[in-house]
């Protein structure tokens, strides 16, 4: 019987390492977390058109996302309803049907099983019911060109479950009224860690850049004019501190000064050029404070998995057992950014968070230094310390959720608490949604 | 096959192979500044993604994919001074690495001062007490032949044969 109330503090500060290593809590995190959360499917332009198909997991099940004739998405398991061979082997493309390779079973794009060799006397005598047999299905849902699937039927709405969340996805996801775009295929990387310490990294931890990156940083700024506004300096006050904020396990780090993502780029002054000729439709399309989150320094992601440094990487993690995973990481920009700036948003994004990454590198290896210890006996009975400024959150009048300074353990005890929340309840009515608040001053 | 025309002397054949392998040597040896004479100013250093797709696959390619390399001089310089500047966080302790290059063909590229250069590249890198990884890929290279016959990189496209990276990061040039 694994006791989560022993593994995770009530206020989600301490952890016991052992979440980051165990089989069996791994095996309960399939079918608690991965059995019930929104997870991560594709942007609305991976798919542009009918027929579009990519092959994705969603936990360590192979997933098939199929655009369909309607416009919609339809999800479903990609596995051949028959025995099981993985249905779809190609990472991407476009086909009308998908014939499983081993029995010759043909499913259409809808999911249905169309057609079986040997329907007749010479095999199945007509007594295969075709219909009882198609794909099974994820149920799939969106936010602002974002496709997320869910195993559970009784989970609450994607919109529920992102909740006050929506006011910030809604800068990252839609900063124009064009929207976004996904460049390309995404770039994969094995690592050997849990899939939580990959993905709390970006979801919540300010703390490490200067310790982890500060060569990579250095190096970047070199001959630059100010800097990513988490510089250690303890006589910042105020805005200048930035803000960390948690709902519903989703968290994010912001700045609202409109110039921190890009200062690490090579020719700095061509994307303040840009954001400058973009600030104004900015302001009009997410009103005078969101307006400055575009450009802005921001890390963050939507619980469980699915992550971004706007500027740099968007990346999900996968599960694959408990001591490893796997990093998907994509290339996002502004559809009405100038092609010359997507081609160098990709070259910048693997610089720097991509698999030959300056910052990327030192990351992994302090995932795979974490994963030394804590697969260990004496290691994984200690304690990881979540504790930066506990006690010190507030819900603000002018901003959503649950906030405090940007350089605080905020981020992560609102997801561990959502983490544990998950493993113990026993149906998804019983993890309960943070209020959504009205939020005066928010514009 | 080359046509006569592209056809190079065993003498240049073997002073590039010689080249291919002091170039595998500096980087074995974490040699970045020697690794940046053999760089051309004009250098284009390219890690395309590799993806995985049905042959019979109608959709084109990405136009702009997320490729694991893509730099030209200034950028690689930003990597150089990175690699040559290893911090506790992630490269040192150094790795300890092998290249072996083999496979390699020599021809002229359309200039009798510009050479095509392909080869096979089989990378062993062996982290911290016992972390072992490697990589294979195919180079098609071009390199210039100076006035004073030394060789320098034009191009390096590196066909990878891993689609998702089974190393824990792609920071080992190739």
């Amino acid at each position: 019987m694994i006791e989560i109330d022993k593994l995770v503090s009530e206020d989600g500060a301490y952890v016991s390492r052992e979440i980051f290593g165990d089989a069996d809590i791994h095996k309960l995190e399939m079918e608690q977390v991965f059995g019930r959360s929104w997870l991560f499917l594709a942007h609305e332009t991976q798919l542009p058109n009918s027929q579009d198909y990519l092959t994705t997991f969603m936990g360590e099940d192979p997933v098939i996302v199929i655009r369909q004739e309607d416009g919609t998405l339809k999800a479903f398991l990609n596995a051949c309803t028959h025995r099981g061979p993985l249905l779809c082997a190609s990472e991407e493309g476009n086909a009308t049907s998908f014939t499983c390779p081993y029995h010759g079973w043909v499913f259409g794009s809808s999911g249905d099983l169309l057609n079986v060799p040997h329907e007749g006397n010479s095999g199945w005598h007509n007594e295969l019911k075709k219909g009882e047999h198609g794909l099974k299905p994820i149920r799939v849902e969106s936010y602002k060109g974002l496709y997320f699937g869910n195993f559970d039927e009784q989970a609450p709405s994607l919109d529920d479950y992102l909740g006050d969340y929506k006011w910030y996805v809604d800068a990252i996801f839609s900063p124009l009224p064009t929207g976004v775009e996904f460049l390309g295929g995404p770039m994969r990387q094995r690592l050997q860690c849990n899939w939580k310490v990959a993905s709390e990294n970006i979801f919540a931890d300010t703390y490490h850049v200067f310790a982890a990156h500060g060569q990579a940083a250095r190096i970047c700024m070199e001959g630059k004019e100010g800097g990513i506004g988490i510089e250690e300096n303890d006589d910042k006050e105020g805005e200048a501190l930035g803000v960390a904020v948690t709902v519903n396990g989703h968290s994010m780090g912001l700045h609202f000064d409109g110039m921190g993502a890009y200062v690490l780029n090579k020719n700095m002054a061509e994307w303040m050029a840009y954001l400058g000729s973009q600030r104004e439709n900015y302001i009009k399309h997410l009103g005078p404070r969101r307006g400055m989150m575009p450009g802005s320094s921001i890390n963050g992601g939507i619980f469980p998995n699915f992550m971004f440094v706007p500027g740099f990487t968007f990346r999900q993690i996968h599960p694959l057992g408990p001591n490893e995973c796997e990093i998907w990481m994509w290339t996002v920009v502004e559809k009405d950014m100038p092609l010359e700036l997507k081609h160098e948003q990709v070259k910048a994004n693997a610089r720097m968070l991509g698999t030959s990454g300056l910052f990327e590198t030192d990351d992994c290896a302090n995932m795979e230094r974490i994963d030394n210890t804590v697969s260990a006996y004496q290691g994984s009975k200690l304690i990881s310390n979540y504790s930066m400024g506990l006690g010190r959150e507030q819900k603000r009048d002018d901003l959503p959720g649950l906030t405090d300074q940007r350089m605080s353990d905020t981020g992560f005890r609102g997801y561990y608490r959502r983490w544990a929340l998950f493993m113990k309840a026993d149906k998804s009515s019983d993890i309960p949604l943070d209020a959504p608040r009205s939020i005066e001053g928010a514009e | 096959m080359t046509t006569i025309e592209e056809k190079v002397s065993m003498e240049l054949h073997h002073d590039v192979e010689q080249c291919l392998f002091y170039e595998a040597r500096l980087l074995d040896d974490f040699n970045f500044d020697g690794w940046r004479e053999l760089l051309a100013a004009d250098l284009h250093y390219w890690i395309p993604a590799r993806r995985s797709r049905y042959v019979r696959e109608k959709r084109a390619e990405w136009a702009i994919d997320n490729d694991h390399y893509d730099d030209d001089m200034s950028s690689m310089d930003l990597r150089l001074k990175r690699l040559s500047k290893p911090m506790q966080s992630s490269l040192d302790p150094r790795p300890r690495e092998v290249r072996s290059i083999s496979n390699i063909e020599v021809s002229y590229g359309g200039s009798t001062q510009e050479l095509r250069v392909d080869s096979v590249i089989l990378f062993m890198r062996n982290r911290m007490l016992d972390q072992e990884e490697h990589i294979a890929a195919r180079r098609q290279d071009v390199w210039r032949i100076m006035d004073n016959g030394r060789f320098e990189l034009v191009k390096r496209k590196v066909l990878i044969t891993q689609n998702s990276i089974l190393m824990a990061n792609m920071n080992s040039l190739l």
